[in-house]
């Protein structure tokens, strides 16, 4: 642990085995981490120690927060989520709804659900609340692919980053491309240029004004010839990052008439903004 | 058969392990080859966490065989990995994997066309028929694809195979072709073809028997009775009655073979028999087996739990669980529903099941088996992977088959981990290899040496004798020379070996110059750059793209950060200097200075010269430092004056800093520099220190001045204690000590200190490794002995009187304590050297260059032994007076986390220069010699002192806040008490520093003894369980970063790079 304020390290603790994944809750107030160990491990930060170590299935590669809730992405397409106020049991055990392997998990910042990325290519967005209407929603995608010579190469998707505000998010793949997506209208928002190498890591500053692209070879394909790693931080307009109204959506609102000779209006609405206002008379019409 | 006889063996095994086995057989699947006991003993004894932990570890150790094997054998691997796999679950069941780890096995060995006659390759498809519903559909798979064509093995289970499912013809032919093939082992294929005939006829004459006997006997449904007596039947031969049905007919067939031939259940041919229960009765007292007759409808099971329940009829029901042979019949009888809808009442639920409590480990067995979905395609994917990948339309990314080669799947992560750690034990070993050559080559040095030196040393002692006559040391032999290969170089100013230590060190470089250098200081690490995208398009038109080549011209780095790789070849960098931005690309307009700096800074303390214009520099980051620009300098020569090491001349007081200046374009400073500014502060502070330290190649040591320093002293009207003419006369007066068995007076001049070399100490001869520290009156070496490889420290300084020998030995006499640290005294003509046996070779100053490792729980530990030797030192009315990091070595306590007794045992003195026999030399009035008096000069508090004893409090006090604070003592007077300017309240365990502070900062005229036993008794309070994890945590770090591991590599390090050439 690094206290910026007094520029000290500590020494917590350890894992039997590298630790993958590290997390923070502030809700909880607790430090989590993840290992190739099959453990997920929680840190008091105020009196640096242990808070409990709890085995999961497999080794640990991805973990998110979503409020006091702990989703844990393990190897073998495993998802666990955890009550980090009470770890004494897993509150829902998943299985990923990508065939491949889990490579993030990030939770929406409001805490409905979270997305997964896995290794070929595809993206997942699911919920959280288990019941079966809101489970209806939750759809996959495909992203990171591209067409050469006929061949779709598929490239593993390896960073998700939430946008705060519009609960956006972007995701990079191995290709060296960012996209911001729009979950509520499944709609791509905007694709940066491809960056030199594949995209490992990804943040929108809490603002949502800025984001972090790390480009770093992932040894994806072995170890072979590749760019040299570097970090882009790139403005985002609200125009990238917010969602654009779907088609139109439109929201009617018709006043009723009291009196026949009353005038029925109708509103159109687009996006709370009225559109036009059809007014009709019927009663004047007939006669 | 196999199960039964291990069971025999086992039985006799289990008497004496254990009953582990005894109470879970049934846990336990049947292996043809057999288990081992010991492994299934542990399997069965362990517990379920402990179990998975080993498991999961020896399976990690098998999945990352599989990915990174690079020997001409994978199936080796594969054969391993099954094999461990069937002893280590017995169970079999799910999570043993086994069917997906042998579809991975033939699915990853179907290329390889070497392996088709491999028996064990064989086993593999075996194996997985198995696991396989449809096993000959495999067999036949592998006849047409040639796969183990050549073996007898594959033709006789074949032929097993379909000699269970009674097609003897087919099972006849199979054999046939295999003694056509001419299969090897030839002759098992061929006595097993015998036995297969010789079944296969009994069983014809035993069906034509029956049949004849039919009749009268009756039929016994094939069922295994419960209850059934296990008492022996028969007259003659005693067997128990055995009765199989089912699949365990299949299996136990072809073992019995002549001796027990069961018939088979002719489940077939479907007849009307007609039962006699008499007849019944009495054949049973007849036969000593239990006939076994052809049945017509499925056996009445009397496992009622296996049984599916009993539900609405006229739903269709799902027919899996009956016998395939039977199917036909029952579907036809299901197909036709009833016409009437039975009604069902309310209450007649189905049974709610009682909660019971499970053990986890054997819940999995008791649980139905779902029917698996996959299992009956097992073989069509093995048979459909190669036609897939050919005719795959898109491409995957990334080393899929790296990522899915074994059972489990690894990341990209974790698989450039294990190169990573592959990788870093071949380097170990390496390494290893080299320092065996070194030391081969060494050797022969040093013989070579042996030779010169006698030479030289005759040469010596000739003139050593003319000097001694003259009574005036001629200026050579006044000085030191400890020379080195590298003096050889005429005018090094330029020395590969040596790299810049920019402790201050800012170096603001432009995009063009990080070019420039990067192919330069590009290690085999990459460096890493930040890029802002946003900026990048505003920047446009005020600098054009720099370097055409670069393959990012329109991203232009804001920075460039030098991985701690690169930096580490850098020889004493602190590591915080690491992560300093080495290139910063100008941002914005308004701050317009021409030229741009690329300032190396010498972090010489001593040139206070160069800490104002550093600080200057860092302070201001926009201000143009024109001062520098004084002094001229060629761009060309911008990368050598880089690997300029300032330290090369320790004499040189005068700039060290170079400036660079780029004609090319007018830049700015980037505002980023405003941030890192803070990190300077913490570089800036390790760097000063880290600068006495030097570890770079040999350079001379002038000690001229030093001496000149000592004769100055002895104008000195008054006499002063430190005053060497002073101590000669106080060591005269002792002439016992010359006796003392540590003591060698060698009546020549000191031999010549040369890296590589050897030098003579008593009888033994020292390699010297290193130069370790240079202080301002000693130097350290590390030494190896002639034969050995351990490094010990030497002491090295021009005084010409013993003093550190003189009070170690008086410490000795007056403590009357066992010393448990040898020192050697070897006094020459014109200095000294004081051999120390240690087997760490660091100094507190080491730890200070890595301030990231002082933790509190280190920082407890060493005030600790502080306190305890100063007190011991005090006992003995010995003064320190300069209780400084580079005087305090590391004992062996630091090392070994673990020898909790010892905690008095961290720190050793290695000088004593300053220190003062106040029993001796009772006339020190003044305490302004003292060096911790002239390090804290200026601190009002040192007005108070009233008895040269408390110059070392202040000197602990003194060390404690540099541990703290990374910064000498502070104070002031609050008007009762001396306190710290520093607020001690923030630290871990603030009220121990607060009580150790005030305490020992307000000793007045206590006795200081008393005083030190106090604080330690108090500090001792701490050492508790928690407090001892941490250190031990604390210690370990410190042992690897500055420990004798650490130690290996930096000399290993050392003198590779001292052979490149200057």
């Amino acid at each position: 642990m690094h206290d910026l304020n007094t520029d000290q390290e500590n020494l917590v603790g350890t894992h039997d085995a590298p630790i993958r994944c590290v997390e923070y809750c502030p809700e909880v107030n607790v430090m989590v981490t993840g290992s190739w160990d099959q453990t997920v491990k929680l840190w008091d930060p105020r009196t640096p120690c242990n808070a409990g170590t709890f085995s999961q299935p497999e080794k640990v590669y991805t973990l998110s927060v979503s409020g006091d809730r702990l989703i844990v992405g393990t190897a073998g397409r495993r998802v666990l989520v955890w009550d980090l106020r009470n770890m004494g049991y897993v509150q829902q055990r998943r299985e990923s709804s990508l065939k491949y392997q889990t490579r993030c998990i990030r939770a929406f910042p409001n805490k409905q659900g979270y997305v997964l990325s896995s290794i070929e290519g595809r993206v997942a967005v699911e919920y959280l609340d288990p019941s079966p209407e809101v489970q209806k929603k939750k759809y996959a995608f495909k992203c990171h692919r591209l067409k050469e010579n006929n061949i779709e190469h598929i490239y593993p998707v390896n960073a998700i980053s939430f946008h705060n505000i519009h609960n956006t998010f972007a995701t990079g793949g191995s290709d060296g491309f960012v996209n911001i997506w729009d979950p509520f209208n499944k709609k791509r928002l905007c694709q940066f240029h491809r960056y030199p190498t594949s995209i490992a890591s990804l943040a929108f500053s809490n603002d949502g004004t800025t984001l972090a692209i790390a480009s770093s070879y992932m040894y994806e394909m072995d170890d072979t010839e590749h760019p040299e790693d570097g970090i882009f931080i790139r403005q985002v307009t609200d125009a990238e990052t917010k969602p654009k109204p779907s088609g139109i959506r439109h929201r009617c609102v018709t006043a009723k008439p009291r009196d026949v000779n009353d005038v029925t209006a109708v509103g159109l609405w687009c996006d709370d903004e009225p559109l036009r206002v059809m007014a009709t008379h019927p009663r004047t019409e007939h006669e | 058969m196999a199960a039964k006889k291990e069971e025999g063996a086992l039985s006799e095994a289990m008497s004496l392990e254990g009953d582990e086995w005894e109470l879970s057989k049934e846990n336990v699947q049947p292996l043809r080859q057999g288990r081992s006991i010991s492994t299934l003993q542990g399997v069965l004894a362990q517990q379920e966490s402990a179990r998975n932990t080993t498991l999961q570890q020896q399976k990690r150790e098998f999945e990352s065989e599989i990915r990174f094997y690079t020997g001409n054998d994978p199936l080796d691997v594969w054969d391993r990995y099954i094999n461990w796999t069937e002893q280590n679950y017995p169970q079999g069941g799910k999570e043993s994997n086994m069917s997906t780890l042998l579809e991975r096995a033939v699915e990853a060995l179907q290329g390889e066309k070497r392996y088709y006659n491999d028996p064990r390759f064989l086993s593999l498809w075996l194996k997985l028929g198995h696991l396989c519903n449809e096993p000959l559909d495999m067999y036949s798979y592998l006849h047409n694809q040639g796969i183990a064509v050549s073996l007898a093995q594959f033709y006789i289970s074949w032929a097993e195979e379909y000699e269970a499912r009674e097609n003897f013809k087919k099972a006849d032919m199979i054999f046939q072709e295999g003694i056509q093939r001419k299969a090897t082992p030839l002759e098992r294929l061929q006595s097993q073809h015998r036995q297969f005939q010789a079944r296969v006829t009994r069983q014809t004459l035993l069906v034509l028997e029956k049949e004849e006997e039919e009749e009268d006997l009756g039929s016994s449904v094939p069922q295994r009775s419960t209850l059934a007596e296990l008492k022996s039947k028969g007259k003659k031969t005693a067997r128990a009655p055995i009765s199989r049905i089912g699949g365990a007919l299949k299996a136990s067939n072809q073992n019995r073979g002549l001796q027990n031939p069961l018939p088979q259940p002719m489940q077939s041919n479907s007849r009307i028999t007609v039962f006699d229960e008499n007849a019944d009765e009495a054949s049973i007292a007849e036969l000593s087996k239990s006939t076994v007759q052809p049945w017509i409808a499925p056996p009445v099971s009397r496992a009622k739990e296996n049984e599916l329940q009993a539900g609405p009829w006229n739903v269709g029901r799902p027919l899996e669980y009956r016998p395939h042979d039977n199917t036909a019949s029952v579907t036809a009888v299901s197909s036709m529903l009833p016409s009437f809808t039975p009604y069902v009442e309310e209450t007649a639920q189905q049974p709610v099941m009682t909660p019971c409590k499970i053990e986890p480990s054997i819940n999995h067995i008791l649980s139905t088996r779902k029917p698996g979905k996959e299992e009956g395609d097992l073989l069509q994917r093995v048979q459909s992977h190669q036609q897939a990948s050919e005719e795959k339309k898109d491409k995957v990314m990334y080393c899929k088959e790296k990522i899915y080669a074994g059972v489990g799947e690894f990341s990209f992560e974790e698989i450039r981990a294990e190169v990573f750690r592959k990788k870093l034990k071949e380097k170990r070993e390496a390494e290893l290899l080299i320092i065996a050559e070194k030391k081969a080559e060494m050797q022969k040095q040093i013989e070579e040496m042996e030779k010169k030196l006698k030479e030289i040393q005759t040469t010596q002692q000739e003139r050593a004798g003319d000097q001694q006559e003259e009574k005036m040391p001629t200026k050579e032999t006044d000085e030191l020379h400890i020379a080195s290969e590298s003096q050889e170089i005429p005018g090094m100013t330029v020395s590969n070996s040596v790299c810049p230590v920019n402790s201050f060190a800012r170096e603001t470089s432009l995009a063009e110059n990080i070019w420039q250098e990067q192919p330069h200081s590009k290690g085999p690490s990459v460096p890493f750059s930040i890029f802002d995208e946003f900026l990048l398009s505003e920047k446009k038109n005020i600098s054009p793209p720099t370097d055409p080549p670069r393959a990012l011209v329109q991203r232009k780095p804001l920075a460039v950060l030098k991985t701690s790789d690169s930096i580490n070849s850098n020889e004493d960098v602190s590591p915080d200097v690491c992560d300093e931005f080495t290139g910063i690309e100008p941002l914005s307009e308004d701050a317009i200075i021409t030229g741009f700096r690329n300032v190396t800074i010498c972090p010489n303390p001593e040139d206070s010269c160069d800490f104002a214009r550093a600080a200057r520099f860092v302070s201001t980051p926009f201000h143009e430092i024109i001062s520098l620009k004084d002094i001229p300098s060629d761009p060309e020569r911008l990368l050598q004056e880089e690997d300029l090491d300032v330290k090369t001349s320790a004499d040189q007081q005068t700039t060290c800093a170079t400036i660079y200046s780029s004609p090319l374009s007018i830049k700015k400073l980037s505002p980023i520099i405003e941030d890192s500014g803070e990190a300077t502060h913490s570089s800036g502070l390790s760097g000063s220190s880290a600068s006495v330290i030097s570890t770079s190649s040999i350079k001379c040591l002038h000690i001229p001045e030093k001496l000149e320093l000592t004769n100055e002293a002895i104008e000195n009207p008054i006499q002063s204690p430190w005053c060497s003419q002073y101590r000669r006369l106080l060591l005269k007066s002792q002439p016992e000590l010359s006796a003392s068995a540590e003591f060698f007076v060698e009546d020549r001049p000191m031999p010549k200190l040369e890296i590589e070399k050897e030098i003579e100490l008593g009888n033994e001869d020292y390699c010297i490794k290193q130069e370790y520290l240079i202080c301002e009156d000693y130097k350290l070496f590390w030494v190896t002995p002639r034969n050995s490889a351990e490094l010990t420290i030497i002491k090295v300084s021009s005084q010409t009187v013993p003093w550190d020998f003189y009070i170690n030995l008086k410490l000795k006499e007056r403590s009357d304590e066992e010393c448990d640290y040898l020192c050697s005294y070897y006094q020459y003509q014109d200095g000294c050297i004081a051999w120390h046996q240690c087997t760490n070779c660091f100094t507190l100053q080491d730890l200070f260059q890595h301030s990231e490792l002082i933790t509190h729980e280190i920082t407890v530990l060493i005030v600790y032994n502080l306190l305890t030797m100063v007190e011991k030192l005090h006992k003995a009315e010995i003064v320190h007076g300069d209780l400084s990091p580079s005087t305090l070595l590391f004992r062996n306590r630091i090392y070994d986390p673990y020898d909790c007794d010892k905690n008095n045992q961290a720190l050793n003195i290695v000088d004593f220069s300053y220190s003062v026999d106040l029993r001796a030399q009772l006339d020190v009035f003044t305490i302004n010699g003292f060096r911790t008096v002239q390090i804290l000069e200026g601190q009002k508090i040192l007005a108070n002192c009233s008895s040269p004893y408390q110059v070392d409090l202040f000197g602990i006090a003194d060390l404690a806040h540099l541990l703290l604070f990374k910064e000498h003592l502070q104070v002031f007077w609050d008007g009762s008490l001396w306190k710290l300017s520093q607020n001690i309240s923030e630290l871990k365990d603030g009220e121990l520093w607060n009580k150790f502070f005030v305490r020992i900062l307000n000793a007045s005229d206590e006795s200081t003894v008393s005083v030190l036993r106090e604080i330690a008794a108090e500090m001792n309070g701490v050492f508790d369980t928690t407090f001892y994890s941490h250190l031990n945590k604390a210690l370990w770090k410190v042992g690897k970063l500055i420990g004798p591991g650490a130690l290996l590599f930096q000399q290993d390090r050392q003198s590779s790079l001292s052979q490149v050439p200057a």
